[in-house]
């Protein structure tokens, strides 16, 4: 369709596909004779998770093309550097290894909300015996139901971390032989830890001091025991921070290598494709493009981004993403989005809040109407994902439109030209081990194969410089960070911008729900059903002094922006805290305007994260 | 008593995420604003610390089913095999009767079609030796369907938290508190 009304109006007229991709190419063409083709900039994310039609085919043509190169930094970007400073990797134990363990710590996520088919493994755990502890400032339902529940203030767990580490090394409860034979740096971390007593980690922290020595003496002395930290709590300026921190836990109890023991957070690592064949960045030539963080995508369109500035973004080409709902500071998303002389771009199977901007929309398929394959951010499967339906109406993937743009632009390599199985055949073609037996024709008849990998760690091997497990890590030194583990107070805060924090006291955070994929699925009849709504949980304490009870319309605030919400009063969130689910669009929000327009865009300390719960707010009466 | 088929359920270890209402809607095609199954999330006290409580419910197949007894055109019939209550959609007259009368809030007023209509334990999947689609759609596998004096027999007790029991005397038991 293309657009006939104003930006933001979201009014269509038909057109064939024909003259859809015509109007693209020629675009894109005149774009990069006047502009350069750094002037154009694909915007994805996660819509789907093909290997094919997210991860692959798509930046073939961008290389090709040579836009502007897209840091897709929105999700986990921090943790997976902090955790690869200390293992040497990031992947790590098996989800189904939880069913054996003795202790599960859930860690900053909400297994509820984000990872719900993993909870059937902690609870065969728990059928036997098992402990469970979350360690999270919102009380999810694991926390509910916890024999341990710590909700320490947003952006201390490193503090708590280094707590309980000195606990445990002051008590003697290490593994001896563990740090002994496998660590790097055990005296840097015992004089560390040190700047770290459990006085003055209840105070940074807001956990009692008992509590966290409850929690340390029964980390170091429930064996085994599984760490799985989440995504969410590293969306902070100090996540890699925390990352890090909480990482080295496991290897100072010896939980490392162990059966039902261990720790985890993503498994990429384990996507053992060939990602050069698949991704083709050879098609990038000689030439050095520039880079935009997906978190500044409102400044990288004001030209607001030392890469933009004087250098105009022309043409935005957003494909399995919605970022005007989902991304941060969206008013200044929309500012850009408005500009007249920016050629949009939006593929979807709906009219989203970014697809009303569109100059040009084109109906994407989705995963159940095309062939793909695909792997698990945890689970250890490569699973092929045959069409359920055929496309509907005139839908089509990812897969055939970038093929038929290809073809008009006139790029002649054949990798435009591979079918589905094609590309699949070749991705997993990797030679990895991981992948042993795993070929198309096995996954045609299994549909889903296991890779092939025992207990992580079980060799003590260790990818590291040193080779082992690193307390001390001269590369995170090198990175300008404590060599060992440090906390650090939040980019916004009481301690970094006092100003600010007088204007703003509340904390706000902005988790996933269960009822929605990020934004994904907020206009389906059946979930508008079963949503809430935008519910902002706020603690007793701050709705007494605010005079808000449960049921009444609030305002959250700050210099960003400004969200009509409903107060549900809860201790399900401490005093200074408050919590209200991602992602709603905007279009069905009260006043227009969801949660993300308060969200910084401020990028975090490691891997350009961002930082959705550095989030300062204040919250009045409406 | 003969068999009687219940919802068993483990409110232990619940998390609310209502995939079992969700899939009810999707198989009974049901209209917005029509919930033969919901969840409830009740913010409640355990072990000395504020909690949230989660509790599914939908038909309880009663012993005395209030919407039989109340029904102007005989539409609820308890079958004597298993006990599950069905209704006769060609029957209803939308009197709004049972509506009212059910305790559990489990039949539903469709305005659009003028009528009344409840769960039936997916009684189509239930001949072909499926469980119903709420049981399949829980991803912990809380929920489940099996005789209530079996059940009783195995443990499963008549109260959990946020549930009242009613005179009607509902098939549905749970999994006795986890400490």
């Amino acid at each position: 369709m293309k657009r006939v009304g104003k930006k933001g109006e979201g009014k269509w007229e038909k057109i064939s596909w024909d003259e859809a991709y015509t109007t693209i190419a020629n675009k894109f063409q005149e774009i990069i004779r006047t502009d350069g083709s750094e002037a154009i900039i694909p915007y994805s994310y996660s819509g789907n998770l093909g290997i094919i039609n997210n991860y692959g085919v798509p930046f073939r043509f961008w290389s090709k093309l040579g836009a502007t190169n897209l840091e897709r930094a929105v999700c986990s970007d921090a943790g997976k550097p902090a955790t690869k400073y200390t293992y040497g990797q990031t992947a790590g134990i098996d989800p189904e290894s939880y069913a054996r363990t003795k202790l599960f710590v859930s860690w900053g996520i909400n297994h509820a909300a984000t990872n719900v088919h993993a909870i059937k493994f902690i609870n065969q755990a728990r059928d036997n015996g098992a402990k469970l502890v979350e360690v999270n400032p919102v009380r999810t339902p694991l926390g509910s139901q916890a024999d341990l529940l710590i909700q320490p203030k947003p952006g201390t767990d490193a503090a708590l971390a280094l707590g309980m580490m000195n606990v445990i090394i002051q008590e003697g409860l290490y593994d001896k032989d563990f740090v002994a034979n496998y660590t790097l740096g055990f005296d840097k971390l015992v004089e560390k830890v040190k700047q770290y007593p459990v006085d003055k980690v209840a105070q940074i922290t807001g956990v009692p001091a008992q509590t966290i020595i409850d929690f340390a003496r029964m980390y170091a002395t429930t064996k085994p025991a599984i760490i799985r930290v989440g995504y969410g709590m590293q969306r902070n300026t100090n996540g890699g921070r925390m990352v890090r921190a909480i990482s080295l836990l496991p290897a100072l109890v010896g939980m490392v290598g162990v059966d039902g023991g261990g720790y985890v957070y993503i498994n990429g690592d384990y996507w053992a494709f060939d990602w050069k064949a698949l991704q083709r960045p050879d098609l990038v030539g000689d030439r050095k493009l520039r880079s935009v963080n997906m978190n500044e995508i409102g400044k990288a369109l004001l030209g607001e981004t030392k890469e933009t500035k004087g250098k105009p973004i022309k043409a935005l080409f957003v494909y399995n993403s919605n970022p005007l709902a989902i991304s941060t500071n969206t008013n200044l998303i929309k500012k850009g989005l408005l500009r007249e002389d920016l050629f949009t771009v939006v593929v979807d199977p709906f009219i989203t809040d970014t697809a009303d901007y569109a100059d040009i929309l084109l109906p994407a398929a989705t995963f159940f109407e095309y062939e793909d394959v695909n792997q698990d951010y945890l689970g250890w499967y490569v699973r092929l994902n045959l069409p359920a339906i055929p496309a509907l109406g005139e839908a089509k993937s990812n897969l055939e439109i970038f093929a038929e743009l290809a073809k008009r632009m006139g790029f002649p390599e054949d990798c435009f030209k591979e079918s589905a199985a094609d590309v699949i055949k070749l991705a997993l073609k990797s030679g990895n081990p991981l992948f042993e037996g795993i070929t198309y024709d096995a996954l045609r008849e299994r549909h889903w194969m296991k890779i092939k990998l025992g207990t992580p760690f079980a060799d003590r091997k260790f990818k590291t410089p040193s080779g082992k497990v690193e307390f001390y890590s001269e590369a995170l030194g090198k990175a300008g960070f404590d060599p060992v583990a440090e906390h650090i107070p939040p980019g916004e805060g009481e301690e970094k911008t006092p100003q600010l924090y007088a204007k703003y006291p509340i904390r706000f955070l902005t988790p996933a729900t269960k009822n929605f994929i990020s934004s994904q699925f907020h206009n389906l009849s059946y979930i508008k059903e079963i949503y809430e709504g935008p519910i902002v949980f706020i603690n007793p304490a701050d709705a007494k002094q605010r005079g808000i009870s449960t049921g009444q319309w609030v305002y959250a605030f700050n210099d960003r922006g400004k969200v009509r919400l409903q107060a549900k009063v809860s201790e399900a969130v401490k005093p200074g805290v408050a919590m209200s689910a991602k992602a709603p669009w905007h279009k069905y929000s009260p006043e227009g305007t969801n949660i993300n327009a308060l969200a910084p865009d401020a990028l975090g300390d490691m891997g350009g994260v961002s930082t959705y719960h550095t989030n300062l707010v204040q919250i009045a009466k409406a | 008593m003969g068999k009687q088929l219940g919802f068993y359920y483990n409110q232990n270890y619940c998390i609310g995420c209502q995939a079992c209402e969700t899939a009810c809607k999707n198989k009974n095609k049901l209209d917005v604003g029509v919930r033969w199954r919901k969840v409830d999330t009740i913010e409640t006290t355990a072990n000395g610390r504020p909690v949230e409580k989660f509790l599914t419910h939908a038909c309880m197949h009663c012993e005395k089913p209030a919407c039989a007894e109340v029904c102007p055109v005989n539409a609820y019939t308890k079958r004597a095999e298993d006990g599950i209550v069905i209704q006769d959609h060609d029957k209803c007259v939308g009197c709004g009767y049972c509506v009212y009368a059910c305790p559990y809030q489990a039949v539903q007023y469709n305005k659009r079609e003028g009528k009344a209509s409840k769960c039936d334990m997916c009684l189509d999947y239930q001949k072909q030796g499926e469980p119903p689609a709420c049981v399949r759609g829980c991803p912990l596998q809380v929920l489940k369907v099996s005789d209530v004096s079996d059940m009783e027999k195995s443990g499963a007790v008549k109260e959990c938290i946020g549930f009242p029991v009613f005179e009607t005397h509902p098939s549905m038991r749970f999994t006795p508190p986890k400490k």
